[in-house]
């Protein structure tokens, strides 16, 4: 069997099965997973955004797909699992669990998953990035007090509105 | 009552179709991501509003776009793309539309059958209705309508949305100059 051929029968096999019962969990992982990589990508290629929104933007994007993935997948088969605890007959037992998956996708969608990234992926990143911050104004900091110069043109150790802007008891 | 909804054919002939799927699962997270970010209490007032209604658009562009033009292009031609592949089918044969074939699978036994032998006599051929792979046909249109979403929403959706969110946050009255700093904490 030739390689087209095998990846023809493969195909077949997996539309079949699709066929007789496409999954709720099947189409959210995929569309998941497809965010997880792309949605970071073109968040880092907006042009208009400053680098480091874009940096968090896509690392918080990508997180957040990285919890939706296994969330979506646990959420629908422990509601389909529970679901064919409910019945006996088989025929509503394999409707229940197919309702039931999907009813657990949906709960997944609307409160676990935003829920999850509230508590851990914005604490994460927030850390991260946060991380990357503190470094910044103390730089910053040293370069503007020991490069200032007067109204001369010569340099001053001193900012001349640093005497100003001192607070205080004024006369 | 609640045993007859979860056991429900409405609901399970719903849970099998990718748009259903996706429409629902969409226009949850649409309600759903910008709620909790609203709920958050560690967000300043502000940032919270900006990026709520930055979420929000987001989502609506999403479900419009992956519904409105990707999902039922693909599914379209799922036929087409399907013929080349599976040649030897029937399926694809006595079906020459994804619309048609929907019809026929949507009906009961004995109005299938009635359906077939019509088609036969119109076409003048011998299918029976266990040459008609229905799994197969319909697995391969929820097949394109996956990837048709997985593109939808993935690719052109962050594309062709994003000129259209920053005019509407800034009618809105979100300046996103205030926001562009705290958007980073949202």
């Amino acid at each position: 069997m030739s390689l087209k051929e095998s990846i023809i029968k493969n195909a077949k096999k997996a539309c079949e099965s699709l066929g007789k019962n496409n999954k709720a969990t099947y189409t959210v992982m995929a569309v998941a997973v497809t965010n997880g990589i792309f949605k970071p990508i073109t968040s880092l290629t907006d042009k208009k955004e400053a680098p480091e929104t874009k940096k968090y933007a896509a690392l918080r994007e990508f997180l957040t797909e990285v919890v939706a993935v296994p969330t979506y997948w646990a959420c629908g088969e422990l509601a389909a699992w529970g679901g064919s605890k409910l019945f006996r007959n088989p025929v509503k037992v394999e409707r229940a669990k197919t309702n039931l998956r999907f009813l657990g996708v949906c709960t997944a969608a609307l409160a676990i998953i935003p829920a999850g990234c509230s508590l851990f992926v914005k604490p994460f990143t927030d850390l991260i990035f946060s991380k990357n911050k503190k470094v910044e104004p103390e730089t910053k900091l040293t370069t503007t007090v020991l490069h200032n110069y007067n109204f001369k043109g010569n340099y001053h150790k001193y900012s001349m509105n640093t005497f100003t802007n001192r607070g205080g008891l004024k006369i | 009552m609640i045993g007859s909804i979860l056991s429900s054919q409405t609901l399970y002939a719903l849970t099998q179709n990718t748009a259903a799927q996706v429409s629902i699962e969409t226009g949850l997270k649409t309600i759903g991501r910008p709620g909790f970010i609203l709920l958050d209490k560690n967000i300043d007032p502000k940032t919270k509003k900006y990026s709520a209604m930055k979420e929000f658009l987001y989502q609506i562009s999403c479900l419009g776009i992956s519904l409105g033009i990707v999902i039922p292009q693909f599914k379209k031609g799922s036929f087409k793309i399907a013929r080349k592949i599976f040649k030897d089918e029937p399926v694809f044969n006595v079906f020459k539309k994804t619309k048609d074939f929907l019809k026929y699978y949507k009906l009961d036994e004995t109005q299938k059958l009635l359906k077939l032998e019509e088609i036969n006599k119109i076409h003048n051929t011998n299918y029976k209705k266990e040459d008609i792979n229905e799994d197969l046909a319909k697995g391969t249109i929820e097949a394109l309508s996956i990837i048709g979403s997985m593109l939808g929403l993935s690719i052109f959706a962050p594309l062709v949305s994003r000129p259209f969110i920053r005019p509407i946050l800034k009618l809105v009255g979100l300046n996103e100059k205030k926001q562009d700093s705290l958007n980073i904490s949202a």
